[in-house]
């Protein structure tokens, strides 16, 4: 009883103490984490259970940041229906992109959903009367619903720790459901998993849609914690960040995607108070120091310790 | 539930211990980032990513005020400058303006580069009433309406007073210029191209041809190549360097002879000459609006030779050549003009000062004033027709005034 009531106690009182204490600009800081770990939750389903490389991440994050600006800039859309909106779009694209990465493996797959995240700043440059181009697209502050007797940054701030929450959850379970079986099965040997009855491709793309859609919500609120999207935001090196943060935090456990998004959005900022120049080499170090010492990310390193631990002072004990 | 003054640094120092300590706010100085002995400057430069180049209009700029303190400071305020990186991301800049303004406490941001990364704060800093000084982008939409957007003021001439320029350099020299314009088809070359097209009115000069071409093509061949068969004598090239070398090259490639109008986006040696190749570029007009220190004219000029040794003292490695950092020293003058005319110690007070502005400053060309008011917040409005000739920049004659009329 105690264990499955804890977590969410534990959360309501974070937000109920940051919501309280924390500067708007920390909350707002909080707020981008809470993006980047609803995108490395997505990734984990096609990376960490299914065993696919994608790297069309950062595209998807793009068209949920891009869907929720136009949707609540162009059409006026109140904020968490453009984001569900978003969602949708991405998911869709991310079905598209799904369906390639069935016939394709390993380096090919790579190489395939890069070409996704290659195309999304150009176009989002040229389609000017839809993005806003070069110059972007002002969102503003989230407008604040009248019930709510919160600043913009808190209200923006209880969304986005909730879908986390939520997307946590959800991602949990699927890991535990027949259909998070059947990841693991392709991961782990596509034949194999034919012959114990998965469709591959039907898992493969569901993947593939439930990824996407996580990556266009996390982009949404991305979008909106920021206020602003333009092209630079989303080159290549987004999907690359993400995954390097998804290895960072360890592939195992979807608890590990906040550290992961923790150390996506803190590290370069502790590089650069270090030295501005070298603030890029810097956290390269640091991704690599992160692999090397904590391969399976840091909660499954400090497990192994503590198992360690264990071993060897049970029987001292004895 | 949630303003409590004294709790949120608690708070915030139990998440991630890197707090700025809110400095108190007291009835001499009401904003923060300015006390007796010290003003807190913020700003965001590019010193990584694809924009990278940029970051060097940082060293210009510090290096002035490195000697402006050894000085004694503004009124025995010395300027403390915090430098944020935002590897050319609009979206980084958004939230290092956070940073500075919410956390760091600046007293105003200077200096941020680029048209969709001020775009990106701009909302932000105009909701805060944090003066947002001398930014570098000419675009026209951040001085066009002064009464949208009170505490923003562009730092270099606007795109705008580009083009009344040329087409004031048109009249005189070709007044029957029949004239075909590349421009990038995005914001800096829209308002490039319409600037330009508001200038011809009313004038005899003919626009002939007009071809834009999207920063990801390849090449712009095929639209100069129209452009020589629309019967052009003047090729006006609104390109970024990459592709502004490429118009040039072309031009010799088809024996095309025209006279040749360059934005000063692109006017680079370095860049965008000797790569389209040195005899291809003579005679190519631009504009300017600094002292460039390769210039035999200014070679015992004492503004220069004060930037030289300035820059040299803080940052022995750097090239004094390079145009960013003399921008970025000429941009740091007028910050400091701007600081020294306050007359309340008061964000409000410095923006007052700003946009209260007729000075003549030492690293601009002679005759260029900076000149704002209330209601015209473009500051310099006045530029110098340069040519290129043999292997440098040639100025030629006296600044032209762009200034409209002003409107009562």
């Amino acid at each position: 009883m105690l264990r499955r009531w804890l977590p969410p106690i534990a959360l309501a009182i974070f937000v109920c103490l940051a919501i309280s204490f924390l500067t708007p600009f920390r909350l707002n800081q909080l707020t981008l984490v809470a993006s980047y770990c609803i995108a490395l939750i997505g990734l984990n389903i096609v990376v960490g259970l299914a065993g696919q490389i994608s790297l069309a991440h950062g595209a998807f994050f793009a068209i949920g940041a891009y869907g929720t600006a136009i949707l609540v800039t162009k059409f006026g859309v109140p904020f968490p229906i453009a984001l569900l909106g978003a969602g949708i779009v991405a998911l869709l694209t991310g079905i598209g992109c799904g369906l390639p990465a069935m016939r394709l493996k390993g380096h090919y797959l790579a190489v395939a959903t890069l070409a996704f995240s290659v195309a999304v700043p150009p176009i989002a440059n040229r389609w000017t009367s839809l993005t806003g181009g070069s110059s972007g697209l002002d969102m503003g502050l989230i407008v604040v619903p009248a019930w709510a007797p919160l600043a913009p940054d808190a209200y923006l701030f209880l969304w986005a720790v909730g879908l986390t929450a939520l997307a946590l959850m959800a991602a949990n379970r699927v890991a535990r459901s027949p259909f998070g079986a059947s990841l693991l099965a392709v991961r782990e040997n596509e034949v194999a998993a034919i012959a114990m009855g998965t469709n591959i491709a039907v898992t493969k793309v569901s993947a593939f849609a439930m990824s996407a859609g996580l990556a266009g919500i996390a982009g949404g609120i991305f979008a909106q914690g920021v206020g602003f999207v333009a092209p630079e935001n989303f080159g290549p090196v987004l999907s690359l960040l993400f995954l390097a943060g998804l290895v960072i935090g360890g592939t195992g456990s979807f608890y590990g995607t906040i550290i992961g998004a923790l150390f996506l959005r803190f590290i370069p900022d502790y590089a650069a108070d270090i030295d501005r120049y070298l603030a890029g080499i810097l956290f390269g170090i640091a991704i690599i120091l992160c692999l090397r010492f904590m391969p399976e990310g840091p909660l499954a390193t400090l497990a192994r310790l503590g198992r360690l631990r264990r071993r060897t002072s049970e029987p001292a004990s004895k | 539930m949630r303003k409590h003054r004294l709790s949120y640094l608690v708070g915030a120092a139990l998440l991630l211990g890197g707090i700025g300590g809110a400095q108190a706010q007291t009835a001499k100085y009401p904003d923060p980032g300015i006390s007796d002995t010290e003003i807190v400057l913020g700003s965001s430069y590019p010193f990584s990513g694809p924009g990278a180049a940029y970051g060097v209009v940082s060293e210009g700029a510090q290096a002035y005020f490195n000697l402006i303190n050894e000085r004694g400071g503004i009124d025995g305020r010395k300027i403390r400058s915090i430098l944020l990186d935002d590897a050319y991301q609009p979206s980084k800049v958004v939230t290092n303006v956070r940073q500075m303004v919410e956390r760091d406490q600046v007293f105003a941001i200077f200096n941020i580069g680029g048209t969709a990364h001020n775009l990106a704060v701009l909302s932000y800093i105009n909701q805060k009433k944090v003066p947002q000084l001398y930014i570098n982008t000419g675009a026209v939409v951040f001085g066009d309406t002064p009464e949208k957007n009170p505490w923003t003021l562009i730092g270099i001439p606007s795109y705008a007073s580009e083009a009344a320029a040329f087409v004031r350099y048109l009249e005189k020299v070709k007044p029957d210029a029949k004239i075909g314009v590349l421009y990038q088809s995005d914001a800096f070359g829209q308002d490039l191209l319409k600037s330009f097209e508001d200038a011809l009115k009313g004038t005899k000069l003919n626009l002939v041809a007009k071809e834009s071409y999207n920063p990801t093509e390849p090449s712009v061949d095929s639209q100069v190549s129209k452009l020589e068969r629309s019967g052009a004598n003047v090729f006006v090239s609104f390109t970024i360097p990459k592709f502004a070398s490429q118009a040039i090259r072309r031009v010799a490639e088809l024996n095309w002879k025209p006279l040749q109008l360059l934005t000063s986006v692109s006017a680079s040696t370095e860049l965008v000459l000797k790569p389209a190749g040195l005899d291809a570029s003579q005679g190519i007009v631009s504009t300017a609006f600094l002292k460039d220190p390769t210039d035999p004219k200014f070679a015992k000029d004492p503004a220069v030779l004060e930037y030289e040794a300035a820059l040299k003292k803080s940052f022995p490695n750097a090239n004094p050549n390079d145009p960013l950092r003399i921008r970025g020293w000429a941009l740091a003058q007028v910050m400091v003009k701007a600081l020294q005319d306050m007359k309340t110690p008061t964000r409000a007070g410095l923006m007052a000062a700003a946009t209260n502005m007729d000075a003549e400053l030492p690293m601009f060309l002679p005759g260029i004033r900076i000149v704002t008011s209330a209601n015209d917040f473009f500051p310099i409005e006045q530029l110098t027709i340069e040519k290129f000739e043999g292997d440098r920049w040639v100025l030629q004659g006296d600044p032209i005034d762009t200034r409209k009329p002003v409107k009562e």
